[in-house]
C-alpha cells in the first residue's frame, strides 16, 4: 500500500486498533494493531476510505481504514444510514472509493483489470435480500455466478452438493417462490460459496428472516466458515450475530467509532 | 437455457416482439420473393427472344410510348440477316371488378411472334377475327374463361375467346395471363399504331442453350447497325440490351431494400423496446449478477442471446407468414401471374435478416445493462 493512498483519506488511517472488541473477544486474540499485521497474513486491509455521493452532498464514508486477517470473522455493526452497507460495498470490490485504497489478500483493487474475476473467483456475497432469480431453481440460481467453462453439467452438480451441505438437498430443483425465507437464504449463502471463494461478505444475512430461522443460519454460515477457512465480514444489527464474530468494527457517521 | 428462460418469464411481452419480426420477416420474404420472380421471368424473356431484334423509336422510355409504321417494317424485312419481321401492339385494358388491368397484345395472326403461343384449346387466331381473342392459359383460369365465352372489359367493351395458349416460355406466367387479339382489330377498332416492331434474324423459336443464346446474341449485335442505318428513327436492340434499357429493375431492387430495411428498422425498434424494457424490470438481478462476478461481456451475451432467440423465432414464424401474405395478395387482388420464386437462399437471408435485426436491437439493451454499476443495480427498486 503507498504513501499516496494512505494519504489520501481526509479522516487519516484508523483501523483494527479502533475497533470495538466484542463480546467474543475473550475467546479470539485481541485485534491487530493498526496496520500492523504482515501483507501475507491479510486478507483485508482498507486505508483511508471516503465514499462520497450525490455530487459531495452525501458523505457516507469519512476515512475508515482497516485490516482484516485470514481466517478472522468480524462483525461491523452501526446504525442505519451510518455507512456500513457502503463499507462492504468498497471492501467487495463493487464501488470504488472516492478516496482511499482497498486490498483483498494483497491485491490493490484499483489497480485490478478484471474486478469481474476478482468478485467471481475470491469473493462471496451475501445479501440482505437473497436476490434469487425467481425462474431459475434453487441449483440454477447457486450455479449463476460458476465459471463458464465448467461446463453446465459440473456447475449443476457443484450447485447441488452445496445446497446439500446447506440443508437443502431435497429442495434442488424448487422455484425460490416455494421455499420459505430461510430456505431461500440458505440458497443464498450456498450460491456465495459455489466459487469457493477466500473472503465471504454478508450484508445482514439474518436480516429478512426469524429469529430462529436467524440462529440456525448462523449456525450454518460459523461451520461453513470454520470448515472451508473462510474469512468473513458481516454487516449486523443482530447483538447475537456480533457475539459470534471474533471481532466487532462500529461504524458512526462515516467513521470507525472509538 | 437462462436466455430463453428469461424470454418465456413474459410471455405477452416476448410474443409480441416475436410478432414484430415475423412481420418483418413475412414482409421481407413477400417482397423479395415476388422482386426476384419478376426479374426471373424477366430474364427468362431474353431466351425466347435472343433471335430477335427490338425497334421502337430512340428515345422512347417505354413501349406504351412508342409507335411503329407499317412501311417500317416493309423496311426491316428487307434488311440482310432478318428472316422475318412481328409487329407488335400493346394495349391495357381493365376488367370489372379487378383492381390490376390486363395486357392484351396485337399481333397479325401467322406473324412469327404469334406462331410461338401455342395453342392448348379452341383454335388460334386468323385473319378475320376481329373482336375475338385468345388467351393465355393461367388467364382462362383465374377469370374462368373459355373458348365461346366473352372477355368483357369495363365500359362494355368485349372480345370473344376463341382459344387459350401457353406462351413460349411456360416459366413465365406473365405472359400466360395476357390475352392476344389481331392486330387489324387493334388499329382499326382501338386505332392505335403497333409499338414494337421485331426483327427475327431466324425463325423457329428461340435458343436452347446458353451457347446459343450468346451466339444469337452476337449476331444480332451485327445485324442491329444494319437496322438502324436502313430506319434511323428506330433504335434496334437485341433482347438483352432491350431489357437492360429498363431501369425499372434497378428501381424495384432500390425499393425493396428500402422497404425491407425499413421493415427492419421498425422491428428492431420494437426488438430494443422489448429487451430495454426487460433490463429495467431484471435491474437488480441483472446487479446480482454483476457482483457474483459475471463480466460486462457476459451480461451483453446473455441479452444479445435473448435477442437473438426471438429473432430466430420471429424469422422461423415469418417465412409461413411471409407465404401466407402472397397467397392472400394473389387471392384478393388478382395476382394470379405472379410467379414468387421463394428457394433456399431467399429462406437463409430471411432468417440471416431476423437475426440481424434481433442482434441489432437488442445491442443497446445489451450495453446498457452491461454499464450498471452492481451497487446501483442492487439498489434498484
Amino acid at each position: 500500500m503507498s504513501e499516496r493512498r494512505v494519504e489520501a483519506g481526509p479522516g487519516g488511517p484508523t483501523g483494527g486498533g479502533t475497533a470495538e472488541d466484542g463480546p467474543s473477544a475473550a475467546r479470539a486474540p485481541a485485534g491487530p494493531p493498526a496496520l500492523a499485521a504482515a501483507p501475507h497474513e491479510l486478507a483485508l486491509r482498507a486505508v483511508g476510505l471516503v465514499k462520497v455521493y450525490e455530487g459531495g452532498l452525501v458523505e457516507a464514508l469519512r476515512g475508515v481504514s482497516l485490516e482484516v486477517r485470514r481466517g478472522e470473522r468480524v462483525a461491523i455493526t452501526g446504525p442505519s444510514g451510518s455507512g456500513k452497507t457502503t463499507l462492504l460495498h468498497l471492501l467487495g470490490a463493487l464501488d470504488r472509493p472516492t478516496a482511499g485504497a482497498v486490498e483483498v489478500f494483497g491485491r490493490d483493487v484499483a489497480l485490478e483489470r478484471d474486478l469481474d474475476a476478482l468478485r467471481g473467483r475470491t469473493l462471496g456475497f451475501v445479501f440482505q435480500l437473497h436476490h434469487l432469480i425467481p425462474n431459475l431453481s434453487l441449483r440454477e440460481n447457486v450455479a449463476l455466478p460458476a465459471h463458464p467453462w465448467l461446463g453446465r453439467r459440473e456447475r449443476l452438480r457443484r450447485a447441488a452438493e452445496l445446497l446439500t451441505r446447506v440443508g437443502l438437498g431435497h429442495r434442488i430443483d424448487f422455484l425460490p417462490v416455494k421455499c420459505s425465507g430461510g430456505e431461500r437464504q440458505r440458497a443464498a449463502i450456498a450460491r456465495a460459496l459455489v466459487n469457493e471463494p477466500r473472503l465471504l461478505l454478508a450484508d445482514e444475512p439474518t436480516g429478512s428472516v426469524d429469529s430462529e430461522t436467524g440462529a440456525r443460519l448462523l449456525d450454518l454460515f460459523d461451520e461453513l466458515a470454520r470448515t472451508d477457512g473462510l474469512t468473513t465480514v458481516t454487516i449486523t444489527h443482530a447483538p447475537e450475530v456480533a457475539a459470534r464474530a471474533d471481532r466487532t468494527i462500529r461504524i458512526v457517521d462515516g467513521r470507525i467509532a472509538p | 437455457m437462462l436466455p430463453l428462460r428469461n424470454l418465456l418469464r413474459r410471455k405477452s411481452r416476448s410474443l409480441f416482439a416475436l410478432l414484430q419480426i415475423a412481420v418483418a420477416i413475412a414482409a421481407f420474404v413477400s417482397i423479395v420473393g415476388v422482386t426476384k420472380g419478376l426479374r426471373a421471368q424477366f430474364y427468362l424473356l431474353g431466351r425466347v427472344f435472343s433471335h430477335d431484334l427490338i425497334l421502337q423509336p430512340r428515345g422512347a422510355a417505354s413501349p406504351l410510348f412508342s409507335s411503329i409504321a407499317d412501311d417500317e417494317a416493309a423496311v426491316a424485312a428487307q434488311v440482310e440477316g432478318v428472316a422475318a419481321t412481328s409487329l407488335l401492339g400493346l394495349h391495357l385494358m381493365r376488367l370489372p371488378e379487378r383492381p390490376q388491368p390486363v395486357t392484351i397484345m396485337a399481333l397479325a395472326p401467322g406473324s412469327e411472334l404469334a406462331l410461338r403461343f401455342r395453342t392448348v384449346r379452341g383454335r388460334a387466331l386468323g385473319p378475320d377475327d376481329a373482336g375475338r381473342c385468345v388467351i393465355g392459359e393461367l388467364m382462362a383460369t383465374e377469370l374462368g374463361l373459355a373458348p365461346g365465352d366473352a372477355l368483357a372489359f369495363e365500359g362494355g367493351e368485349a372480345l370473344e375467346v376463341v382459344g387459350t395458349f401457353e406462351p413460349p416460355v411456360k416459366d413465365v406466367p406473365f405472359l400466360a395471363g395476357q390475352a392476344i387479339m389481331t392486330l387489324d382489330h387493334y388499329r382499326d377498332h382501338f386505332r392505335l399504331r403497333p409499338k414494337l416492331l421485331v426483327a427475327h434474324t431466324r425463325t423457329g423459336g428461340g435458343a436452347s442453350s446458353p451457347d446459343e443464346v450468346r451466339r444469337a446474341l452476337a449476331r444480332g449485335a451485327e445485324v442491329a447497325p444494319r437496322l438502324d442505318a436502313a430506319l434511323p428513327r428506330l433504335q434496334a436492340r437485341t433482347i438483352e440490351a432491350f431489357l437492360d434499357s429498363f431501369k425499372q429493375a434497378e428501381l424495384v431492387d432500390a425499393f425493396t431494400l428500402a422497404i425491407s430495411l425499413l421493415a427492419a428498422l421498425v422491428s428492431a425498434i420494437g426488438v430494443a423496446n422489448t429487451m430495454l424494457m426487460s433490463v429495467f424490470d431484471r435491474t437488480r438481478e441483472i446487479g446480482l449478477l454483476r457482483a457474483v462476478g459475471w463480466s460486462r461481456a457476459r451480461i451483453v451475451s446473455m441479452i444479445e442471446a435473448e435477442g437473438l432467440l426471438l429473432a430466430l423465432g420471429g424469422g422461423l414464424l415469418g417465412l409461413p407468414l411471409g407465404l401466407a401474405l402472397i397467397a392472400l395478395a394473389k387471392r384478393m387482388i388478382g395476382l394470379g401471374w405472379l410467379d414468387v420464386r421463394l428457394d433456399l437462399p431467399l429462406y437463409a437471408q430471411a432468417v440471416g435478416f431476423a437475426c440481424l435485426i434481433g442482434v441489432v436491437g437488442s445491442l443497446y439493451p445489451a450495453l446498457r445493462a452491461s454499464w450498471l454499476e452492481p451497487t446501483e443495480a442492487l439498489r434498484y427498486e
